[in-house]
């Protein structure tokens, strides 16, 4: 079963990634995305996520949709945090299940990848003494 | 006729809300309500300005009909 959602609660990761495993598969790869302490030497205290979310959702089935005639994957799962966050809390999961692991290995590089460069959610990172919206640089994601 | 302006992250606090009601004439394009948006909030032009029509991602001269929902919005950063 493929499926894409957005949450406030904390993502429990392990179930994220048994809910894509078919009998046909032989490896899951599970990209488990956390809040950094530090960006560019600045140290955040945390983060907050906002999204546009019914246009979050419609891109992020686009990305499930895509990567599954580009790979050699059977199902896909991705779930990603909306609110406040603290350090090292997860913020987004991708789960691949493939009947082999190179194929899941690619296809969550590149779903991470587009999420990050297509997907209408923003990311604000507050520090002690400040805060700013983050805005992607796609050159270097 | 009428449009729905939906603003997130940067541009929501720059215009101080996430949601305005515009009326607008007919041939009005996307950059047309940016514009005008942009001339009420002088804070919108330092910003890189992304547009989705109805859900989906547009560019400016794309034209807008009565009840048209117009999100604007900086570079995403999800992940």
């Amino acid at each position: 079963m493929d499926f894409f959602e957005l949450t406030i609660a904390p993502i429990d990761i392990t179930s994220v990634a048994r809910r894509v495993v078919p009998p046909e598969c032989g490896a899951t790869v599970t990209l488990d995305g956390y809040v950094r302490k530090f960006t560019k030497g600045r140290e955040t205290l945390h983060l907050f996520y906002e999204a546009y979310e019914p246009m979050a959702l419609k891109e992020m089935q686009k990305l499930v949709e895509q990567a599954k005639k580009d790979f050699e994957i059977s199902n896909v799962g991705i779930v990603h945090r909306l609110g406040k966050l603290e350090i090292g809390e997860t913020s987004v999961v991708i789960s691949v299940s493939a009947p082999h692991r190179k194929a899941a290995f690619a296809a969550c590089e590149w779903l991470i990848r587009e999420l990050k460069r297509t997907v209408p959610i923003w990311k604000k990172e507050v520090y002690a003494d400040g805060e700013v919206w983050v805005e992607s640089d796609s050159e270097k994601n | 006729m009428s449009v729905t302006i939906l603003l997130f992250g940067r541009t929501a606090e720059v215009v101080g809300q996430h949601r305005i009601e515009r009326s607008a004439g007919a041939q009005t394009e996307v950059n047309d309500i940016v514009n005008s948006l942009r001339n009420d909030f002088p804070g919108l032009n330092s910003c890189q300005l992304i547009y989705a029509l109805n859900e989906t991602y547009v560019s400016g001269e794309k034209e807008v009909t009565d009840g048209d929902e117009i999100a604007i919005f900086t570079p995403v950063s999800g992940g």
